[in-house]
């Protein structure tokens, strides 16, 4: 911690005196400090690679299929419910949502269409924007797909993450065919936090699009577990503006899911039978 | 509050999100110091004497006061010195002896911001008093009131329900309710009209209201001037208690009606509260209706509820995603949509009905319904009729306190998508139809009729 805090005092005192002079001849000793500091952070490969290790991610990415199961709870609200997320290669997931008094809400992907069933808004289509992260998250071998799904990973910093030292890795999605890769950065980018002790991903932060605009997000993983043969952060909290959400995985299932179950709702069939709704 | 749909996924990031998330807007709890007469507080003070230790005084204050701080839209505290106020109220808190005086302090700190939706939630478990929370509050006598003209006027009578049947009508004048007979009623030139004349009705309701079977004495002024006492017996009332999160019960009302006027056809809904139990019915009631000549929305006595509802409501009357208005919070923004709905309870692709659309609104209804009513006029999908809404429409949540209460806090402000701050301000409607004494003796509703009138006149 103290030579982290050491490096941003040199970093703020750099910055802040060549906006106003050239640098003296101490400046350039704490320039070079700081360049042969950025040139030490491991490259975004290697600890991603780490954390597929550490996880046996890419042993996960060869199964068929799997379920999770948990609870989960809108923080200090007194709203909880229960989740099954369910997916399968190459790139199904039905993800099932239960918070009680809020309703069940479904949504799915399946390779081309990504859906929502909302008890209070109804059946939609996610198109667009909406529909990036559905398409990262529904492909069931992330690992193989890696650079099929991102353009760019690259470590971009050191710091501290939710009270941990972390590598601050940048990660940018590929845009969807035809869409415009400027227009749509900032919700293609998003941000990964590993551990610089355990390796373990502590966290992410991204722009999340979702039909009431878009949306920061912050999710720390606080503990991880092992079911089985893999190591997965059981206990999350996804930060939003105003809200909370704490999600808990109590299961885990290898190949037993039904293919079945993948199948598109009757409302979002009627949906595809006549124009979808545009996504904004 | 709040909505909650959107992912929820393994992935490298561990389980993404679940967007959007329902804030509950809830029924306006508090008009800022203004409702502590009447509304949780009142309440409250009756099941305040509950013993509590400093400390525990201490720690719920203290989270209420931070709570509210750190999520306040407005850094300012609305002018506010929120530094000050803890340090004035910190020493009342540590002599708190019952957990009704920590109520009442934290009460009268969110008072000092005069906002809507800051209020203390008792805990649940908190022993059953007279106008608690988990008073039986099942039975009614079938009517509901206004304060206009410097009195309490019956403004609805359920059809064929005790009062109905004893022979009340809207338009009589209601004199005393039990042993509450109401006086110094608000001028409709005071600016805290609405939230004074939502308090009477709130403590005649609270005399309205009770146990089935249970009596309850009524003096009245009919239509003729004679006054007249009625002693009515309570029946089910036609409701149906729901929860959510940390709010108080709601008792839910629905209904829809097709009214057949001069030829035409025309639907007309009214629910008691923006909560999921509605959503169903309402579907059904619109799948019923799209043949209709017009519809109407009556969302009088709509104090509000998940705010993520409005979306999907308002998404019955748009064919495509339009924006009915903006939260603002102080980190970060959402903006509520009219959600296209194409498809029906029964999985088939339809049309959002695309006919005269009329929202009623008056005073007592709040915060969910302002959103709605405020965002489909703004977006020129609806002509609304009636009475300026509360202006209560802060988007709020809960947090739960050291002692076991939650508090309910606002997090954000709302604006119409044409830049209308609506809090405090209310939804003026485009049509405004007073409520006279005259009026109800002669139509029984005239805001309902100016409704059929106006679709009417789109034809």
């Amino acid at each position: 911690m103290k030579s982290k805090r050491t490096r941003i005092l040199l970093f703020s005192l750099l910055v802040g005196t060549t906006l106003v002079a050239p640098p003296s001849a101490r400046q350039e000793t704490a320039a070079a400090v700081s360049a042969s500091k950025a040139v030490e952070l491991p490259a975004a490969k290697k600890l991603i690679e780490r954390y597929f290790e550490l996880t046996n991610a890419k042993a996960l990415g060869q199964t068929k299929s799997k379920r999770l199961a948990g609870k989960i709870e809108i923080v200090g609200m007194g709203i909880e419910g229960k989740f099954e997320s369910l997916s399968a290669s190459p790139s199904l997931s039905r993800t099932k949502m239960d918070l009680g008094a809020m309703g069940e809400t479904l949504q799915g992907y399946d390779g081309k269409v990504a859906w929502m069933v909302n008890p209070m808004m109804g059946a939609s289509l996610m198109e667009g924007k909406e529909l990036l992260p559905l398409r990262v998250e529904g492909t069931y071998d992330k690992v193989g797909a890696l650079h099929e799904l991102y353009e760019s990973m690259k470590t971009v910093g050191r710091e501290t993450f939710e009270g941990k030292d972390c590598y601050k890795v940048e990660t940018v999605m590929r845009p969807l065919e035809g869409m415009d890769a400027e227009a749509t950065k900032k919700v293609r980018t998003g941000y990964e936090f590993y551990d610089a002790e355990t390796g373990l991903m502590a966290g992410s932060m991204m722009t999340a699009a979702s039909p009431m605009g878009d949306i920061e997000v912050t999710v720390v993983n606080t503990k991880y577990e092992t079911f089985g043969d893999y190591l997965i952060p059981t206990k999350t909290l996804q930060k939003m503006p105003g809200a909370n959400m704490a999600i808990t995985i109590e299961s885990l299932e290898i190949d037993t899911v039904d293919p079945s179950v993948f199948a598109l709702p009757a409302a979002i069939q009627a949906l595809l039978e006549v124009e979808p709704a545009k996504a904004q | 509050m709040f909505s909650h749909s959107g992912l929820l996924l393994a992935n490298r990031r561990g389980l993404l999100l679940a967007l959007p998330l329902v804030f509950g807007c809830a029924t306006p709890l508090a008009g800022g110091s203004d409702s502590t007469a009447s509304g949780t507080v009142a309440r409250a003070t009756r099941i305040q004497d509950e013993a509590i230790t400093s400390q525990v005084a201490v720690e719920t204050f203290e989270k209420a006061w931070s709570a509210i701080g750190e999520t306040h839209f407005d850094p300012d505290m609305n002018g506010v010195d929120w530094d000050a106020v803890h340090d004035e109220l910190l020493p009342r808190a540590r002599e708190a002896k019952t957990v009704g005086d920590v109520r009442e302090v934290i009460q009268e700190m969110v008072g000092r911001l005069g906002q809507s939706h800051f209020a203390v939630l008792p805990a649940r478990s908190a022993p059953d008093q007279e106008g608690a929370y988990d008073r039986d509050v099942d039975g009614g006598v079938g009517l509901d009131v206004r304060v206009r003209e410097g009195r309490v006027l019956v403004s609805s009578v359920e059809a064929q329900g005790p009062a109905w049947r004893a022979g009340v009508r809207p338009g009589w004048v209601l004199l005393r309710s039990g042993s509450y007979a109401p006086n110094e009623l608000p001028d409709k030139d005071d600016p805290q009209f609405r939230k004074r004349a939502y308090a009477v009705r709130q403590r005649i309701e609270g005399r309205l209201f009770g146990s089935i079977g249970e009596q309850v004495e009524l003096e009245l002024r009919n239509g003729d001037d004679e006054t007249v006492t009625l002693d009515l017996t309570r029946e089910k009332r036609r409701v149906e208690k729901h929860a959510f999160g940390d709010l108080p019960p709601f008792y839910l009302h629905f209904e829809a009606e097709s009214i057949e006027r001069d030829g035409l056809r025309i639907g007309r809904i009214q629910f008691s509260n923006w909560f999921l139990p509605v959503m169903q019915p309402l579907n059904k009631a619109v799948d019923r209706m799209r043949d209709h000549d017009g519809m109407i929305l009556d969302l009088r006595g709509n104090g509000g509820g998940a705010a993520a509802m409005t979306m999907g409501i308002a998404g019955h009357f748009f064919t495509e995603r339009v924006p009915l208005g903006t939260q603002k919070m102080r980190d970060g923004e959402f903006t509520y949509v009219a959600m296209p709905q194409l498809v029906n309870a029964r999985g088939q692709r339809v049309e959002p009905f695309q006919g005269p659309l009329v929202i009623l609104i008056d005073e007592t209804s709040a915060s969910s319904s302002e959103v709605f009513a405020g965002g489909m006029q703004a977006a020129g999908r609806a002509h609304v009729i009636g009475e300026t809404s509360m202006g209560a429409v802060l988007p709020a949540r809960t947090t739960h306190l050291p002692n076991g209460d939650a508090i309910l806090h606002a997090l954000g402000d709302f604006t119409t998508p044409d830049g209308r701050l609506l809090e405090g301000i209310g939804v003026v409607p485009d049509e405004p139809v007073p409520l006279t004494r005259a009026a109800l003796l002669a139509s029984g509703d005239p805001q309902l009729e100016a409704a059929l009138r106006w679709i009417a006149s789109q034809r």
